[in-house]
């Protein structure tokens, strides 16, 4: 068991401006849940609500139903993965992993026993009597795993703990914290900015804008259905094409409230002899200029220029279209994403 | 061949300074403590025989024993205390900075008025402690006039002047100490002792290190409250090696003894420290 819910929380830090304003918000028991968002939009902050480190200024916080108003950190039955791992540095790796059990008494033989399992599935068996400050960040991001993963807890709470390490060790970690939740069947929940890591792990993601969340969903949802413009532009990379209509020439969106539009990068259409016809009326023919190109192996991202800003197109064709200064995108109705003035979405 | 010297010409004035005014001086005292003078006459080798003197001067046993009374309570007291005061002042709020500036206040006073001060506090008949002990039931003590007390007075005086600097010092090593890590042990459940044992303790130890040695170092040296306010008395219990090198050099003249006391607590200064560098800086974690 391990499910989160948040109701009415509201923080702020010395009566200032609220960093987090009434906050509702469920976490399924044994979901891998991600706390998505630009810096500074309180993803960090609910986090550590959750886990006590803060303490709402109004609002409860409650895991399986139960209040921890009054349940101190240590009692919650959660463990934590910080973001610089905060190992204790005079400790070794094997007492920086017992810590946690002496501390809820766990017998020696008990103790000896999780930890040499813990160790050999985190692979830092021959580690154990090595100092944090002698690892290097690969292995000291295992340390922090292990002591969190040691406990057994309800729920496992990160955050960030990949940023401190080169991309390809990330996209390693990535697979291996994914393969960690479905081993472990218990909840996760995840504080990162990086849109990759939200996209490739989770099963529910929250996107969290100024204190606020903009939408909580599975991540194919979050792509596919976008709720407001702040979505549409946050998911994806790169990040959708988003326009004032009535920038746009001779365009009459079908929805008469919509006032912005948008399609992803990915959904435009080459077409070469620029002679074609709309398909149909609400179908968006846009001219532009290209003016880079990003050759990343599989696909292509092209930088335009169009009479109204800036429009980026992906294209897994692999014609080479320097040359071919100006052409045209063509994008069908059923791609385009239209939303009203508040910048939430509407539909056809 | 330029290019190696010049470093050499750049350091040549501090050298100077250095060989001249330290160097010297101690290599002066090792010489003089071999020979006898009265800084009038010649000097006379008398090889040993300063030293010889020195094993069964029961004066000179006497302070020998009473430095290294003041010098382990200083220490445990300054150190320990200190050290105490600072877990609990390390919360950078307004009141315990304003507490902080209180406790180092009288580190940047000098030791001249802070004895004057404590003579008139520790005064028999009209002194402060005497009026606030009293309130207590306690008879008046004579704080500076008794054998049995005086010393314990001096230390007394010399933990109140400088355990704000100790505080201060252990102070920012706590500060360095991460929050992040404290926040990662709340979550493992320790308790708070658990948590100075395990983690606050290690952490500090360097500083810890280096605090001890500068408070063993200062400590043999105590003089000036000795001279202001006992000179030594009553019956000698507050004499100490260096207000008797200060006697027998400035007072009586005796240059060549004086200086082979000056060796004996350097000999002193000199094994403690090695035998605390040996023993400690296995203990101590530097990260």
């Amino acid at each position: 068991m391990g499910s989160i819910e948040l109701k009415n929380i509201t923080k702020s830090y010395d009566n200032k401006k609220n960093v987090i304003e009434d906050l509702n918000l469920k976490i399924p028991d044994g979901s891998f849940t991600v706390l998505i968002g630009p810096s500074g939009c309180g993803k960090t902050t609910t986090l550590r609500l959750i886990v006590g480190l803060e303490e709402p200024t109004s609002g409860e916080v409650y895991i399986d139903d139960k209040s921890m108003e009054k349940v101190e950190p240590g009692d919650r039955d959660i463990a934590m993965v910080f973001q610089n791992y905060a190992l204790y540095p005079t400790m070794n790796v094997r007492e920086n992993i017992e810590f946690g059990l002496i501390n809820n008494k766990v017998k020696k033989e008990e103790r000896d026993k999780l930890v040499t399992e813990i160790a050999e599935i985190v692979g830092l068996e021959d580690f154990l009597q090595k100092k944090p400050g002698e690892l290097s960040g690969g292995q000291r991001q295992r340390v922090a795993l292990a002591r969190a993963m040691v406990k057994k807890p309800k729920v496992f709470i990160m955050d960030e703990p990949l940023s401190n390490l080169d991309a390809k060790l990330r996209a390693q970690m990535r697979i291996e914290l994914s393969e960690l939740h479905q081993k472990m069947n218990t909840t996760f929940v995840y504080v990162t900015h990086d849109q990759t890591e939200a996209m490739s792990m989770a099963t529910n993601i929250i996107l969290m804008n100024d204190g606020a969340i903009q939408q909580h969903d599975t991540p194919e949802k979050l792509y596919e259905d976008p709720a407001n413009l702040f979505t549409a532009e946050f998911i994806g990379s790169p990040s959708m094409n988003t326009y004032e209509i009535n920038e746009i020439p001779d365009y009459n969106p079908p929805i008469p409230e919509a006032k912005y539009v948008g399609f992803r990068p990915s959904a435009a259409e080459v077409i070469l002899n620029s002679t074609s016809e709309k398909m149909n009326k609400n179908d968006l023919i846009i001219k532009v200029k290209i003016i880079t190109r990003e050759y990343l192996g599989s696909e292509i991202i092209y930088n335009c220029e169009s009479g109204f800003g800036k429009v980026y197109f992906k294209t897994f064709q692999k014609e080479d279209m320097s040359d071919e200064n100006e052409i045209t995108l063509y994008l069908p109705e059923q791609k385009l994403f239209y939303f009203d003035e508040e910048g939430k979405r509407v539909h056809i | 061949m330029k290019r190696k010297l010049f470093p050499y010409f750049l350091v040549l004035p501090t050298m100077i300074v250095i060989i001249l005014f330290n160097v010297y001086p101690i290599l002066r005292m090792l010489y003089q403590s071999f020979h006898q003078w009265n800084m009038i006459n010649d000097m006379q080798f008398i090889g040993f025989d300063n030293f010889i003197k020195l094993a069964s001067d029961k004066v000179f046993l006497q302070s020998l024993g009473n430095t290294f009374y003041f010098v382990f309570w200083n220490v445990l007291l300054c150190t320990g205390l200190g050290l105490l005061l600072a877990v609990f002042l390390q919360k950078n709020t307004r009141f315990n900075r304003f507490l902080q500036s209180i406790s180092f206040f009288p580190y940047v006073v000098s030791l001249a008025s802070v004895s004057l001060l404590w003579s008139w506090i520790m005064n028999k008949d009209y002194g402060l402690l005497n009026y606030v002990i009293s309130f207590f039931g306690i008879t008046s003590q004579d704080w500076l006039g008794s054998p049995g007390l005086a010393m314990n007075s001096i230390i007394l005086i010399s933990v109140w002047k400088s355990v704000g600097f100790n505080v201060l010092i252990f102070i920012s090593a706590l500060q360095r100490i991460p929050k992040y890590i404290y926040e990662a042990a709340i979550l493992d459940n320790s308790g708070s002792f658990q948590f100075f044992r395990k983690i606050t303790l290690p952490m500090i130890s360097p500083t810890l290190f280096f605090i001890t040695i500068i408070n063993i170092i200062n400590s043999f040296k105590i003089f000036e409250t000795v001279q202001i306010l006992t000179r030594g008395g009553p019956l000698n219990s507050t004499r100490t090696i260096v207000y008797e090198i200060y006697e027998e050099g400035t007072l009586f003249f005796n240059v060549g003894y004086a200086s082979a006391m000056g060796v004996v607590l350097l000999v002193i200064l000199a094994i403690l420290t090695i035998i605390y560098f040996k023993t400690q800086s296995k203990r101590v974690q530097y990260q």
